[in-house]
């Protein structure tokens, strides 16, 4: 069954129109790529390891100067005088401090060749379905899908994941009904799993070198999402990325707690919850009718256990009440396993 | 409630996905005599057998990258993904027959690092180039151009008020005709992630521009597009 073109695709598609390559466009990513092709045949064969062993010998050559290695010593033994004086120095420790010194102390879960990593993600996205689909007067129904979505990552960045539909939710009775007599609850039926394997993809790590020093990180971030040009708040762009560098697989235990502590330095608002030893990040964004608050979730080990964005009011939207989750992904801790069975 | 009119249907036993967005790829490569993974398993061992990936999908690429830029960074942004896929196609999970979402996850990431870098040479590009308009505009008449050409900023500006992440996903559906699954595995994320991505788009899309609003029985015959 086919659903109608959105309206927005519709337009976008007739704007940007259907572009086919010339006969010169088309030599031209063919001739990169035959280029491409040799030059790997090249470097594959034998006389790359001379040339890699030549420029070894040479680096060793220059790193036998006396005086190098005194002024090396002398700024070892300057770094670790000042480092004393900074931990003999008492500093005020926040919640977020707190974990981000957690967060450098844990070590990334190490992957061997074939073993997995494994997390779950128990994930409620607002989607809707069109008047046409339900057959009924009700217009547009929205609704929340749940899924379970489970991912076993391997040593080469590969991913086998599964994904369970469960029961949809509804924000009245009369859509659940219209919902349930036109049979839209079996596409897909609650129960269903659908399992994918993934190519590995470059992520987020691989955007730009990442600094590891919290106030450098922080600016890094800045910079990054001006050249996105972004239209949230600045703080709310910022927390979206430090949400994408913490759930990027390989980030290493430094990088994610330079991730908190920059968050620390950021005007957001954290809460600590009494008794449960989770902390929260929050930030709202956005213009009066489509306010959204975005809210990251921490537990005591400073893993990041839950990512929210929530419509704090949805004026344009009738019937869908204020605080609806946008999107609510609740994660596991990772785990490495033997096998891409569920544990 | 004003919308995500394009819920996929889906036949989840079936592993396919049937939209009214539903890509028409340029050939079916699965039913052809090798699958993408097997011509990549190949291009493992002889580099030049990684030519017919190129032959499959370079129209399909091509149209995507000069929807994003337009024809004239279109030409070196496609030879770019090729190469960087060719580069990258070792770690190409062979159980995956088709190759077509990857190709556009790589196309996607150098056309926003294209954007970033004109971004970074002009600050007036900020919010701007997000799409370009086509070229061949000699099809349409007078009128139809001055529409298309004053429609363009307008929707650029819109776009580029999205975040990055929405910005991508709509893009990737609307100019890359990927289905919602295709989508999902280009950006590496669940399919839930899509959809609330899309919906949110489109509907800010449709807040900035009142005239997307419109139904589909109201707009004009653009959607046959393939």
């Amino acid at each position: 069954v086919n659903a109608p073109a959105h309206p927005v695709d519709v337009k976008l598609r007739a704007v940007a129109g259907n572009p086919l390559p010339s006969a010169i466009d088309r030599s031209v990513a063919a001739r990169a790529l035959a280029t491409a092709i040799a030059s790997s045949a090249a470097v594959d064969g034998p006389v790359g390891a001379p040339v890699r062993e030549a420029s070894h010998r040479v680096a060793w050559a220059r790193r036998g100067s006396f005086a190098r290695v005194a002024f090396a010593l002398g700024a070892v033994v300057l770094i670790a005088v000042v480092a004393v004086i900074g931990l003999l120095r008492p500093q005020p420790v926040t919640a977020l401090g707190e974990l981000a010194a957690i967060a450098e102390r844990t070590a990334s879960p190490v992957v061997a060749s074939g073993e997995f990593l494994y997390e779950t993600v128990q994930q409620t996205a607002f989607t809707s379905l069109p008047a046409e689909a339900t057959g009924s007067d009700l217009g547009e129904v929205a609704y929340h899908e749940h899924t379970m979505v489970e991912t076993w990552t391997a040593s080469d960045g590969a991913v086998r994941r599964t994904i369970t539909y469960e029961t949809p939710s509804f924000f009245d009775t009369a859509a659940t009904a219209a919902f349930e007599a036109g049979r839209l609850d079996a596409v897909p039926a609650p129960g269903t799993v659908v399992t994918e394997d993934l190519a590995p993809m470059p992520g987020i790590l691989e955007e730009r070198p990442w600094p590891e020093a919290p106030d450098d990180l922080l600016e890094v971030m800045r910079v990054f999402i001006t050249n996105e040009g972004q239209d949230l708040s600045e703080e709310g762009a910022v927390l979206e990325l430090a949400a994408d560098l913490l759930r990027a697989p390989g980030a290493s235990p430094e990088l994610r707690g330079a991730v908190i502590a920059a968050l620390d330095r950021m005007d957001v608002e954290v809460v600590e919850r009494d008794g449960s030893q989770v902390v929260t990040v929050s930030v709202d964004y956005g213009a009066p009718g489509d306010r959204q608050r975005l809210t990251l979730e921490f537990d005591a080990g400073a893993n990041m256990i839950r990512e929210t964005l929530v419509a704090v009011d949805f004026a344009a939207i009738a019937g869908v009440p204020e605080g609806t989750i946008i999107e609510d992904s609740v994660y596991s801790v990772p785990m490495v396993v033997d096998s891409v069975e569920r544990p | 409630v004003a919308s995500d009119r394009a819920r996929t249907t889906l036949h989840r036993g079936t592993g396919h996905t049937a939209t009214a967005y539903n890509a028409v790829p340029s050939c079916d490569p699965v039913a052809g005599d090798r699958t993408d993974a097997e011509i990549i398993a190949a291009s493992l061992i002889d580099g030049e057998e990684f030519s017919a990936v190129f032959e499959r999908y370079h129209q399909d690429i091509f149209r995507y990258v000069a929807r994003r830029l337009g024809r004239q960074a279109a030409d070196d942004v496609t030879a770019d993904v090729f190469v960087a896929a060719f580069g990258r196609r070792d770690r190409y999970d062979l159980d995956v027959p088709r190759c077509r979402p990857w190709l556009y996850g790589i196309a996607s990431n150098l056309v926003r690092d294209h954007l970033r870098r004109a971004k970074r040479r002009s600050r007036a590009y900020l919010h701007a180039a997000v799409l370009e308009p086509h070229a061949d505009l000699t099809d349409l008449d007078t009128e139809e151009r001055a529409a298309v050409a004053a429609a363009i900023p307008r929707i650029n500006q819109a776009l580029g008020r999205l975040s990055v992440a929405d910005r991508e996903t709509l893009l990737l559906v609307s100019l890359g005709e990927l289905t919602y699954e295709e989508a999902a595995i280009a950006l590496g994320l669940p399919i839930g992630t899509v959809r609330s991505r899309l919906w949110r788009a489109r509907r800010r899309m449709q807040e900035l521009l009142p005239d997307l609003r419109q139904t589909t029985d109201d707009v004009d015959s653009s959607e046959d597009q393939p």
